[in-house]
């Protein structure tokens, strides 16, 4: 495999452990899909939309988050926000990743 | 628009029945709320084919919302379900009409029962069938999903999407039903053989004695009926291939109803029926029976024909308007 194609596997892999964390931290505000690629992609986050819009429908399933139509607008959207049992869910991830950051900020420090 | 719709119709076909509205009104949603950002119109093909080739092949865009919970693949998943929906359909049509074959030709006497009967005897060998069919078929696929890493699955080849190329969705009036069409090709093949090579077998049974009902005159129509059955058998798989009607088929279609109305009727109006006598009892009457029933279905099938084919233009004048 080419250096490039095995560093774009490789920064996928790395970006995969963090989504939902990301995603469940910018569904504290209410947003519907589209909005929410746009947030990311301003936050220097770009998520695939073939990822992120099946992922949303993933957690909603896990309960993480919830749900609603709103038909009153030009069109219908469905808009996504961070459950109760979803907020206490991401207070746990939020800890342990700054945990590990930490961890791995000082094993790779010394190279 | 149409083009938006098109492409819906593709992901909805390899998605689960208890999601698949759902998951086409959001992404429906989400498409229109892109090409809003970008300032495109729903009617700018070239753009709109852009948005949907950015959101990716049908088959993978399904593939993505289904969950992965056995050991097959979820980017497989959709081509798995699609073999197997297909296999539900054949499998069975094709196990019951080789029943059908083998009680005609292993048997000298002939009864409606009976031949229910050999079908319904055929049930647990469908089930069997079925059985083994889906076992293999999930091998295969595990083997496959097993063999192959996850970028390879990920990277799996799909011809170059075109959303342009996206077949038209089939309205109500296009729509064809897979079993109807197979249930047509193989009644029509059954009744070609019925008719050509075991005509004695359209008969009264009694009492161990079979009285056939036609007599030569029916052989100087059979060259007509043969032509409508082949022809048939040539639209329905036609139907079959394109998986939809369209205007020419269903213009074919309502000639093809007018053929066998006249077919019927001239059935109705030469004496094809032997009479019989069974056993001191006038029988005469059957011959009849069919001769009135014969036009009815004639008249019936040309009402229902004119009927069906003025609707299309209906509804291409509604379309239009």
């Amino acid at each position: 495999m080419d250096k490039e194609k095995l560093l774009k596997n490789l920064y996928a892999e790395l970006k995969k452990g963090s989504i939902v964390l990301v995603v469940l931290a910018k569904l504290h505000d209410q947003h519907y899909g589209y909005s929410l690629v746009q947030t990311l992609i301003e936050d220097h986050f770009a998520i695939d939309q073939n990822t992120l819009y099946p992922l949303l429908r993933r957690l909603e399933e896990q309960g993480l988050l919830e749900s609603s139509w709103e038909v009153a607008e030009p069109r219908p959207r469905k808009y996504y926000s961070i459950s109760n049992l979803g907020k206490e869910v991401y207070q746990d991830l939020k800890l342990t990743y700054l945990k590990n950051t930490n961890i791995i900020n000082n094993l790779i420090k010394e190279h | 628009m149409d083009l938006i719709e098109r492409y819906l119709y593709q992901v909805e076909k390899y998605l689960p029945k208890s999601t698949r509205k759902e998951i086409s009104n959001e992404l429906r949603s989400l498409i229109l709320e892109q090409l809003d950002d970008q300032n495109i119109k729903t009617d700018d093909e070239d753009q709109v084919a852009n948005i949907l080739k950015d959101f990716g092949e049908p088959r993978k865009v399904a593939a993505s919302y289904t969950k992965q919970e056995g050991v097959i693949a979820k980017e497989l998943v959709p081509i798995f379900y699609l073999i197997l929906r297909i296999l539900f359909y054949v499998l069975p049509i094709t196990l019951l009409f080789v029943s059908m074959i083998d009680y005609f030709s292993s048997n000298d006497t002939y009864s409606v029962l009976d031949l229910l009967l050999s079908m319904l005897y055929s049930v647990p060998d469908i089930l069997m069938a079925l059985t083994s069919s889906i076992g293999i078929l999930f091998l295969v696929f595990s083997g496959i999903s097993t063999s192959m890493s996850a970028n390879e699955l990920k990277d799996l080849k799909m011809p170059e999407f075109d959303p342009k190329k996206l077949p038209q969705v089939p309205t109500n009036i296009y729509k064809i039903s897979i079993f109807e069409v197979l249930f047509s090709i193989l009644a029509s093949i059954l009744f070609l053989y019925l008719i050509n090579y075991e005509q004695g077998l359209i008969a009264i049974y009694y009492e161990d004695t079979r009285y056939p009902l036609l007599n030569d005159q029916f052989n100087q129509i059979l060259l007509y009926i043969n032509i409508g059955l082949i022809f048939q058998i040539g639209l329905s798989t036609l139907h079959l291939y394109l998986r939809q009607k369209n205007f020419t088929t269903k213009t074919f279609e309502y000639i093809h109803t007018i053929y066998s109305a006249i077919i019927l009727f001239i059935l109705a109006t030469t004496p094809i029926f032997n009479d019989a006598i069974i056993d001191g009892y006038d029988l005469s009457i059957l011959p009849r029976i069919f001769t009135v029933a014969l036009i009815i279905a004639g008249v019936i099938s040309i009402i229902a024909g004119t009927v069906e084919f003025i609707k299309m233009f209906v509804f291409i004048k509604r379309e239009k308007a």
